[in-house]
């Protein structure tokens, strides 16, 4: 059964927490574990980094608190679930390993 | 069934503890065991002011109502939120470290 990396990222881009959210993403893609991404609060503002989407584009499963991001005036990247706390409650409850960055 | 914590240790700072709180209601959706952990200066978050009052209060009693678990370190909470209207249970710190211990999952905010 494939081992899965759950990733919470609720910093905004000034914080520097991408570089480690991407090459955590990554090595566990090369890894061939499922990764799964949920952004909330500041943490949506990193839809806007090309160098975040393309963990999708690589094979993380990206899903985004909707309601964080429409205040923000943030609009929906192709590629990433428009979701809601439903999504991280899921992913918390389904993933072998849980890292947040808050 | 996973036995998350969540962690609240900074004070209050714009919507950052109401965020963490909204998400700790959130993770019930799922099968998600919740213990909200007030530590530090989080503790003033249980004596909000008039701006962010009625979203915590939603928040803990949604929580309470659910079953879920709400505490604090007693000492900072006797410092720092004494006159606090919310009921969450005052710990000492090696409760905090044995209930953090035990849980799958320590979401810090």
């Amino acid at each position: 059964m494939t081992q899965s990396l759950g990733i919470l990222l609720t910093t905004p881009p000034d914080a520097g927490d991408l570089e480690a959210v991407i090459g955590l993403g990554e090595t566990a893609l090369a890894g061939g574990r499922r990764v799964r991404i949920f952004v909330m609060y500041e943490g949506v503002r990193h839809l806007n980094d090309p160098r975040f989407l393309e963990l999708a584009d690589k094979g993380a499963e990206i899903a985004v608190c909707a309601q964080n991001a429409i205040e923000r005036a943030i609009e929906q990247p192709p590629g990433v679930v428009w979701g809601g706390q439903y999504d991280l409650a899921t992913m918390v409850a389904e993933c072998d390993r849980f890292l947040a960055f808050n | 069934m996973k036995n998350v914590a969540v962690v609240i240790r900074r004070a209050p700072d714009g919507e950052r503890n109401t965020e963490a709180l909204r998400m700790s209601v959130g993770l019930t959706l799922a099968d998600n065991r919740v213990n909200v952990v007030f530590l530090e200066e989080g503790v003033r978050t249980l004596t909000p002011d008039k701006s962010s009052a009625a979203l915590v209060r939603k928040h803990l009693e949604t929580l309470r109502t659910l079953g879920h678990r709400l505490v604090a370190d007693g000492q900072a909470l006797e410092s720092q939120a004494a006159g606090t209207e919310f009921d969450v249970e005052a710990l000492n710190e090696p409760e905090i470290h044995s209930l953090l211990e035990a849980c799958d999952t320590v979401i810090s905010w």
